[in-house]
């Protein structure tokens, strides 16, 4: 390869054909389907099976057909790219697909310098370009795209929209759709399949109606609820002309916000409390999280924080985070979160259901199923789907977005304080702050013990491997983008977390395959911000779709990925050993179908094939730290690395 | 609270071990044999819930002062004793082994090999990652 003057690269013979006697293997069975060549596909009912001739089409093997050609000055994608530079949006994740070449054409090409703001970051599967989404919308609070292939795009996509869905996070999703091509690629209404799991959808007939739709989209993603929305973009709107398009006006949306009297009434609660204390869960932005600092230290209330088990949360370290100098609350303010004396609560994803599960599928337990339903009978892990302990234990729950709500909040509280009141809550945050750092520290001093135990153990305890990292990484501006629940949590009391993105949390419906995908996004996010993204990764998680470990080598993300090499679906042993049990037929045989056994994966390899730096699989748990510091070094050089470690189960 | 909850499964034993007859070391014989312990250890996946060397998993077997392994017939009966019901959602809780999926002679080479684990924690002074975290933290106290 060599490197273009603008810094790309561009690949020469000779090294196409390195690459080529490297694979020459795969080469060897990637020979094409005869049958499929030949055009013996089966005709289906409904939509036509795709014929020879646009089979052919699609593998790139047959001369288009003579049509009158157009020429095109500025073509409608040229628009479209423009809307989501208008919007700030940083990267578009995609694997190519015909029904938006267009669009493609023009993320690459247009704009100067071209691909940039949006960059187009080459994914390998769908599920991954929107797991991708999913973690940099977690990690900043805001969307990024991903760009899905017609029918069969949003079909590989749509397991991970319904995570993001459950999880609350901010995606813009858009769909090329090109009803002239291959009819097994379309719909006419394509955004149905996944409607029930998005909060908003378009298919626009205009450019104009396109540019309104994905601001409106992007819109509908930022505020609450949070969650991804969907534009279907047909093929005809990308390539038509658009010489002379005037952009529509665009107005930005607002969120509705609590009323004066009542921010008034919760700010003279807050002032006149001996000892307030803040709730405060998951917000939507890190200027929610400011705006709960801000509060927290205006006040001198000490808070409760989820930092822990997801992003968007108070400071895990700070002075006021913490039980406080007296645990005697006379008012609480939850924030997102209970328990609280008034509860501020946004609203949840829950209520998207009534409008948008049209075709009444029914899913899950976010929809109330049996009468008496209430949140709290749901797993008690708040990472997972932290909006519904918002309301839990609150006493008067106030449904308003409690973001949107603080600064109302703040300015009364601001012109509520005397003088005096102000050196009350200054010396009540001092007695807060010794208090809150003994208890800090006596957390981290059982964190310690804990993790104590098993500590030369073969395979590595879980505890071990967190423990190692952090003192390797607590000088860095990390983010822990993994889901942490299957490997044993530990950060949650050795690290401290302290930024909105420390941790990233659960995987929205608790569903794997995630893992990899998000931590991707949120080194993403992290590239351009001097950020060290932490993948712990579950190994039955990753091999769902590997292939973003390819993403992060190419796009060069500042991700260490650290297997944790149970071999097996652990959560789903276990679940099965208690089955045996219980019918009596003994453990001996549930290994099958839950294991990753005979033969073993072996992940730095699989890591090497994505052209990624690897090294593993550790069994040894003295090699662990060293193994560690040279993967924080090679992503601090800018190169992604993986760490095979077989662990304990837990 | 793990205390208290052993405590009552003690007690829940003993009422067992007299309701069944079985008196304590008479019931279930010879002691077992370890190293054929570890593959049935293995085998039927125990290192599942309780790790590999019984200490890191999500139940601890050493270090925990449990009556349930306190001897060869606590364990049997423990065994024996679990509840045959199916829970309305799954559960990671120890199944129940009839003998007709586990034989007294499996059990108690499981046992024999259990027997053979030790508490592996060092102390953190010898852990230079471990004190480092405890000393971070310690810092911040004398700030």
């Amino acid at each position: 390869m060599t490197k273009k003057s603008d810094g790309g690269v561009t690949l020469d013979r000779r090294g196409f054909l390195k690459g080529a006697a490297t694979s020459a293997g795969a080469m060897l069975v990637n020979v094409p389907n005869a049958k499929a060549d030949a055009g013996s596909v089966s005709p289906a009912a409904g939509a036509p099976a795709p014929t020879a001739q646009q089979l052919a089409r699609d593998a790139g093997n047959a001369r288009p057909p003579a049509i009158p050609g157009r020429a095109v000055r500025v073509p409608g994608s040229d628009v479209i790219v423009e809307t989501l530079k208008e919007l700030g949006i940083e990267y578009v994740a995609a694997n190519p697909g015909s029904s938006f070449e267009g669009l493609q054409e023009s993320l690459v090409n247009y704009g100067d310098p071209p691909n940039t703001m949006p960059e187009f970051i080459t994914a390998l599967h769908e599920e991954s370009s929107v797991d991708m989404a999913h973690g940099y919308g977690k990690a900043e609070g805001r969307p990024m795209c991903a760009l899905l292939h017609g029918t069969l795009g949003i079909q590989h996509a749509s397991m991970a929209i319904y995570q993001a869905y459950y999880s609350g996070t901010p995606i813009v999703l858009m769909a090329g759709r090109d009803d002239t091509f291959i009819q097994a690629h379309t719909a006419n209404d394509m955004a149905a399949m996944v409607r029930s799991y998005t909060k908003w959808d378009a298919q626009p007939e205009s450019l104009s109606a396109c540019v309104e739709a994905l601001r409106e989209a992007y819109n509908q993603a930022m505020t609450p609820p949070t969650g991804p929305a969907l534009v279907v973009i047909d093929i005809e709107l990308q390539k038509q002309e658009a010489a002379g398009f005037v952009m529509p006006k665009n107005r930005p949306a607002s969120v509705p916000t609590i009323d004066t009297t009542t921010a008034r009434e919760i700010a003279r609660k807050l002032v006149g409390a001996d000892n307030p204390r803040l709730a405060v869960g998951r917000l939507r932005t890190p200027e929610g999280v400011r705006l709960a600092v801000e509060l927290a230290e205006l006040t001198g209330a000490s808070t409760s924080t989820l930092a822990t088990f997801g992003p968007m949360s108070f400071p895990q370290r700070h002075p006021l985070c913490g039980p406080g100098a007296n645990t005697d609350y006379d008012f609480t303010l939850g924030i997102e979160a209970g328990p609280a004396d008034i509860g501020l609560v946004g609203p949840g994803i829950d209520q998207q259901f009534e409008t948008r599960d049209e075709m009444e599928i029914g899913f899950g337990a976010l929809r109330p199923a049996r009468p008496g339903f209430q949140p709290g009978e749901l797993p008690p892990d708040p990472g997972l789907i932290p909006r519904f302990a918002a309301g839990s234990g609150v006493d008067r729950r106030i449904d308003i977005d409690a973001e949107a709500s603080l600064p109302l909040i703040i300015a009364e509280v601001k012109r509520l304080m005397s003088p005096g009141q102000r050196r009350v809550a200054e010396e009540r945050s001092k007695r807060h702050g010794t208090a809150n750092l003994d208890a800090h520290v006596q957390s981290v001093r059982q964190a310690v013990d804990d993790a104590r135990i098993g500590w030369d153990a073969s395979p590595v305890s879980t505890a071990r491997v967190y423990a190692e990292l952090w003192p390797l990484i607590k000088d860095e501006d990390w983010c822990l983008a993994s889901p942490s629940a299957f490997s044993g949590a530990h950060h949650q009391n050795l690290w401290d977390h302290n930024r909105p993105y420390s941790y990233l949390g659960g995987q929205g419906a608790a569903g794997i395959g995630y893992g990899l995908g998000a931590s991707t996004g949120a080194a993403l996010a992290a590239r351009e911000r001097g950020r060290f993204v932490v993948n712990v990764q579950c190994d039955g998680d990753i091999n769902y779709a590997p292939g973003a470990l390819w993403t992060a080598a190419h796009h060069r993300l500042p991700m260490l990925t650290i297997m944790h090499n149970n071999r097996a679906w652990h959560q789903e042993l276990m679940f099965l050993e208690f089955m045996a049990g219980a019918r009596g037929r003994g453990t001996d045989r549930v290994h099958i179908g839950s294991t990753l056994r005979e033969p073993y994966i072996e992940y730095s390899k699989m890591a090497a094939a994505y052209g990624m730096a690897s090294e593993g699989p550790i069994s040894d748990p003295s090699q662990l730290s060293a193994a560690l510091a040279r993967g924080v070094a090679s992503v601090k050089k800018g190169e992604p690395y993986l760490i095979d470690v077989l662990t304990q189960p837990r | 609270m793990k205390h208290r909850i052993h405590t009552k499964l003690a007690a829940l034993l003993a009422i067992a071990g007299a309701v069944t007859g079985a008196a304590p070391g008479a019931v279930f014989g010879k002691d077992g044999d370890a190293a054929r312990g570890e593959e049935l250890f293995h085998a039927h996946g125990c290192y599942g819930c309780h790790g590999f060397n019984g200490e890191t998993g999500a139940r601890d077997l050493v270090g925990t002062n449990s009556p349930l392994v306190a001897d060869i017939d606590a364990f049997l009966l423990f065994l024996r004793l679990r509840a045959d019901y199916l829970p309305p959602l799954p559960s990671t809780r120890m199944p129940a082994y009839p003998e007709s999926a586990l034989n007294d002679a499996d059990a108690r080479d499981i046992y024999a090999y259990i027997e053979t684990f030790e508490l592996d924690a060092p102390d953190v002074e010898d852990v230079p990652a471990l004190q480092a975290i405890l000393d971070s933290a310690g810092r911040q106290l004398e700030e």
